[in-house]
């Protein structure tokens, strides 16, 4: 397995140091913002300085996202560990308390005693989110369900690695950038008037289609049988 | 864009505040003299002076965190395209709506419900709105995704306003003020008149109720404070209201809309909507206002 590092957003390379610098500088790329590692098996190593694109991943793969969770600061008991708290009626001066954090007995608190303390900005892990579409265009990838991080954090996506969900045939290299196609009169693909090339699993609602609706075949059967017909025993062989 | 929402909806009295386009006290002589772009951009747009109202789904979220630039567009392309395939019609919380969607497990495979709006919620393709009828002796309210793609149909049967933005009330109100016929007609708006504002203020049933109507604000409730228990009453008149908050320009300025993202929303509609007319598939029109007579 090969350790590779990608880099994200451009940045002035003068508000770095040389060393950092000299990290793109072999690259041949500008100065990123952001790195991120990865574990990369050696058949689909991508070369050095190229270009990543949305189109690495397919429309219905599952992924696994890796991010740093939201930052909720510094919370009490009650919202960061569940805590229930004490009643409204009939305390004094103690509703969202920790309560007791230990026993006589024990004579000292356990260490990771569950107490306030700050909450988030941990790395977290969700696997298996499968991508439902995909923007070309903007190079934005739609999943299904959430993933770690506030709106703007980095967010590191790889292949899933739980057995069920692994994708199966995956051709390697993933993509290759190439020259973008343009029509016979040299126009661009990217018509301005919200047309953008996108991917879309099969079972996805598009909003260029019309409205859902439910026919015969969609109804629920009945589990108890049908009186219609007659009642004839199966023979087995 | 803040002295345009200060000088629309806000009266400092006393404080003699004036904001001067392009006026800056700490540098005077790097302060911008240009004159802003902007109404001349709105006259050839034909802007819709009431744009956040006749379309809160197009607003950018009151949450600052929350408005992404990237996912906005992407969300207003889907809403664009849903409401070329689906005739949204225009209405207000306190109009009379009909909605039909399909559902699976009706023999006739779709559920038709009529209601009075109540209230309406989020921006963007999660944009809601919830209607109340009262149904054989029971409230029901139900709540539609505005760009769900089960809906079939939407019709407003009465075009009208209320004296509330929120009609939440009408849980605790006599049922009479929430019941509709669900074979009513359909009252047609003449197209170029203001929108009627229903200014009825409804009866409520006994006190306590599900919540502090009285101190809430609430102008379409008959004498709340006086129908209130003494129990509450105990409490201070202000309890949960604060009366700084029609001065808070800083929280005006995040939570609202600006000039500049109402005709960057219209000028997209319209391109968008000339450019799938040209297409030939259909001559719906998204942009356009029932207070406001197009020619």
């Amino acid at each position: 397995m090969w350790k590779v590092t990608v880099g994200a957003i451009d940045t002035d390379a003068n508000e770095y140091h040389r060393l950092y610098r000299r990290l793109f500088q072999d690259a041949g790329v500008p100065v990123k913002k952001e790195l991120a590692s990865f574990l990369v098996s050696p058949d689909a190593l991508p070369a050095l300085g190229q270009r990543l694109d949305v189109r690495h991943f397919n429309v219905g793969q599952y992924i696994t996202a890796t991010g740093k969770t939201i930052d909720w600061g510094f919370q009490g008991a009650m919202h960061r560990w569940g805590f229930r708290g004490q009643p409204e009626k009939g305390t004094t001066k103690s509703h969202r308390r920790v309560g007791s954090i230990g026993s006589v007995g024990d004579a000292r608190v356990w260490p990771g005693k569950r107490l306030p303390g700050h909450m988030g900005y941990e790395w977290r892990m969700v696997p298996g989110i499968q991508i439902v579409r995909m923007n070309l265009d903007k190079q934005v990838i739609y999943v299904k369900g959430n993933v770690p991080g506030d709106v703007g954090e980095k967010l590191l996506l790889k292949d899933c690695l739980q057995a069920e969900r692994h994708p199966k045939e995956l051709f390697v290299p993933t993509w290759n950038s190439t020259i973008i196609p343009t029509t016979e009169e040299g126009e661009p693909i990217n018509n301005p008037v919200f047309k953008y090339n996108e991917a879309f699993i099969p079972t996805l609602f598009r909003f260029d289609s019309p409205s859902i609706v439910f026919t015969e075949e969609h109804g629920k059967k009945g589990s108890a049988r049908d009186k219609t017909k007659a009642k004839i025993a199966k023979v087995k062989k | 864009m803040l002295g345009r929402q200060l000088v629309k909806s806000r009266r400092l009295t006393g404080t003699g505040l004036e904001l001067i386009r392009g006026a800056c006290s700490s540098k005077p002589e790097q302060a911008n003299t240009a004159p802003s772009e902007l109404p001349k951009k709105a006259k050839q747009l034909q802007h819709l002076e009431k744009f956040p109202e006749i379309f809160p789904d197009f607003g950018q979220s009151p949450v600052w965190n929350r408005r992404v630039a990237l996912r906005d567009e992407l969300e207003r392309a889907d809403m664009l395209e849903r409401r070329m395939q689906l005739d949204i019609p225009e209405f207000y919380v306190g109009s009379i709506l009909a909605v039909t969607s399909a559902d699976k497990n009706l023999a006739s495979r779709e559920h038709r419900f009529v209601g009075i709006c109540i209230r309406r919620e989020q921006e963007g393709l999660h944009h809601r709105f919830t209607l109340r009828n009262v149904v054989e002796g029971i409230g029901v309210e139900i709540m539609y995704e505005m760009y769900n793609p089960t809906i079939k149909k939407i019709e407003c049967l009465k075009l009208e306003k209320r004296l509330d933005n929120d009609l939440s009330y009408l849980i605790d109100a006599l049922p009479e003020y929430s019941t509709f016929d669900f074979n009513m007609e359909g009252v047609a708006h003449p197209a170029g008149t203001p929108i009627p504002v229903n200014s009825l203020k409804v009866k409520m049933k006994p006190a306590p109720w599900s919540s502090r109507w009285e101190i809430r604000g609430c102008q379409g409730i008959e004498d709340a404070w006086t129908a209130q228990t003494p129990y509450f009453k105990r409490k201070l008149h202000h309890t949960k209201m604060n009366d700084y908050l029609q001065y808070d320009l800083i929280h005006d300025y995040r939570t609202g809309s600006t000039l500049e993202h109402e005709l960057k929303v219209e000028e997209d509609m319209q391109k968008f909507e000339k450019s799938r007319h040209e297409a030939g598939l259909t001559r719906r029109r998204i942009f356009r206002s029932a207070a406001v007579a197009r020619t």
